[in-house]
């Protein structure tokens, strides 16, 4: 029984169908935490750290992508681009998605957005610099589960050195099926109870810690 | 159809929130044929009809990167979404000059 273990998901309602056309590529994805591992409850979204990124990397700030990088700011899953845009439209019906793409492309040049694929036709993106992590796609609903492991840490610096190697960076991308929930009281086994960092998932590594979330 | 002829794709249904036909109207009439590329030169005129006769904004823009493959079948469609986004917004939605990265084609 895993122990330790932090929640790094919340719905969000809507579910992303990956075969259902990449038009409804919408991520349901998890709240993000900047509180280190282990504190309770998530930090407060920063609407203003994206804007603050490109002020800091000597971008230009128009009125567009301010708001674009509000959206991206607030967001709290992996939107893709045209989700992105629907969000930025309900603040500014004047903003174009070829703005957006223009936009986005160009944090993610600068190193302000981190590009994902999970599969589905279409890219989605997260701030860059928010700590070693690692995604676990459900495919059934397109969520995405940030998480961290030591043990695959240990594993990755391990093969790494076997190899004769000092690791620089690595990658984790799962690809899962959530388990049936099973009947209450009948053991361990079944969906994590693990909401509130109290229990953990059947059978999963002691160390396993998924991203902190205030859900 | 023609590369060079009229966009007769257009994709149906657009709910999103469409730029009003004047607001399109309203932009400096750009002399297009500046541009040098032939294909950045579609999209463009593309984009901006389709605009004013209604076609929303998401539409017009999936029909523009499906030009753009017309023009060049060796394109994927990423390419082509990035490349009809940096088009569309260099000269229609800001309405600049000079020179746009793209193809090498003219």
């Amino acid at each position: 029984m895993p122990r330790d273990v932090r929640f790094g998901l919340k719905s969000a309602g809507r579910a992303f169908m990956p075969g259902a056309g990449a038009e409804s590529g919408v991520p349901v994805g998890r709240r993000r935490a900047s509180s280190p591992p282990g504190a309770g409850g998530a930090a407060p979204v920063d609407p203003e750290r994206i804007e603050r990124l490109c002020a800091e990397r000597g971008l230009k700030m128009t009125g567009q992508r301010r708001l674009i990088a509000r959206v991206l700011s607030e967001a709290q899953d992996h939107p893709d681009v045209e989700e992105v845009y629907r969000r930025a439209l309900a603040l500014d019906s004047k903003v174009s998605i070829a703005t957006v793409y223009r936009t986005v492309r160009l944090f993610e040049e600068r190193g302000i957005l981190e590009r994902h694929d999970f599969g589905g036709g279409r890219a989605r993106y997260e701030p860059a610099e928010h700590g070693h992590h690692h995604h676990l796609i459900d495919v059934d609903t397109g969520q995405v589960v940030e998480f961290q492991s030591e043990e695959h840490e240990r594993l990755a610096r391990a093969i790494a050195a076997g190899l004769g190697f000092d690791l620089a960076d690595h990658r984790l991308e799962l690809f899962g099926r959530r388990r049936p929930a099973t009947a209450p009281g009948s053991g361990a086994a079944g969906r994590s109870s693990s909401a509130k960092g109290k229990g953990g998932t059947d059978g999963g590594p002691s160390n396993l810690r998924k991203r902190p979330t205030d859900g | 159809m023609s590369p060079g002829g009229r966009l007769a794709i257009v994709v149906a249904g657009d709910a999103d929130a469409r730029r009003p036909r004047e607001e399109i109207a309203a932009l400096p009439p750009r002399d297009t044929s500046t541009i040098a590329r032939r294909c950045e030169r579609a999209v463009v005129n593309a984009y901006r009809e389709l605009r004013l006769h209604g076609v929303g904004d998401l539409a017009a823009f999936e029909s523009c990167a499906t030009l753009y493959r017309i023009h060049h079948p060796e394109a994927g469609v990423a390419e082509a979404r990035r490349l009809a986004a940096e088009w569309i917004d260099h000269h229609v939605v800001n309405g600049d000059t000079g020179p746009t990265p793209g193809c090498e084609c003219d």
